[in-house]
């Protein structure tokens, strides 16, 4: 799994928000919100190929979970993206 | 997913169209606030934002610009005298706004309507007949905006 080119990760008035920058036109219409932890396994997987294994990986380095807690929250992450569309 | 709606302040939205449109890129946004009916309906509608060089802006064309600090408007040009723009948005009866071309952020080019996919561009035959037809009605504007909220609204 990869996210999927031309999407961005910016700071938006305090909110991590994805938008599409296409290579002609950048859509503000249609901005998708990520919270904390979401936000840090984007930064961490942008232009690299990821499973719910590591993006669970990422999460116990980085917060106090149990692994199937982590697991779990990995595998919810990558359905959103792909749902969103922002992920492949 | 959930959806959901974040109110981004305008000074903040517009400095990232803004960079986006300096860089060369066009910029879609949904459309915030009343002003530019009856083509345009707030968060109902996007519009989608080229770059243009200030001396191109003319007559007619739908512009954001900044026309004071940190306060941006969809409006229409209504007048220019040199680098001097006036401004009216389509859906006002009455006020207008001032700034010089080089205020001027990005220009329209489609706007998409009532969820379409399909643009109405504005080289489009329908738009232009639209804006000559809504622009001659200026005198009447306050009666057809009143009917328009009470029957459309």
């Amino acid at each position: 799994m990869k996210i999927k080119k031309g999407f961005e990760l910016r700071d938006v008035c305090g909110e991590k928000v994805v938008i599409a920058t296409g290579i002609e036109n950048v859509d503000f219409s249609k901005m998708i919100s990520l919270n904390e932890s979401a936000a840090y396994l984007w930064q961490a997987v942008e232009g690299k190929e990821f499973d719910a294994r590591l993006l669970a990986d990422l999460l116990l380095q980085e917060y106090e979970v149990d692994d199937a807690t982590a697991l779990a929250d990995a595998e919810k992450t990558i359905e959103s993206w792909r749902e969103c569309g922002i992920a492949e | 997913m959930q959806e959901r709606v974040i109110e981004v302040p305008n000074s903040v939205l517009i400095g990232e169209i803004k960079k986006a449109i300096r860089a060369g890129h066009t910029a879609t946004l949904r459309v915030k606030g009343f002003s530019m009916r009856l083509f345009l309906e707030s968060q109902r509608d996007i519009v989608k934002l080229a770059p243009v060089r200030p001396e191109a802006v003319k007559v007619r064309d739908v512009v954001l610009a900044e026309i004071a600090k940190d306060h941006y408007v969809l409006h229409r040009v209504i007048r220019r005298d040199g680098a001097r723009l006036t401004l009216m948005g389509d859906g006002n009866i009455r006020g207008t706004e001032q700034c010089l071309d080089t205020d001027v952020v990005g220009i329209a080019t489609e706007f998409y309507r009532k969820g379409r996919t399909k643009p109405d561009r504005v080289d489009s035959l329908k738009w232009r007949l639209y804006s000559s037809v809504w622009l001659a009605l200026k005198p009447m504007r306050r009666i057809i905006l009143g009917v328009y909220r009470r029957v459309f609204v």
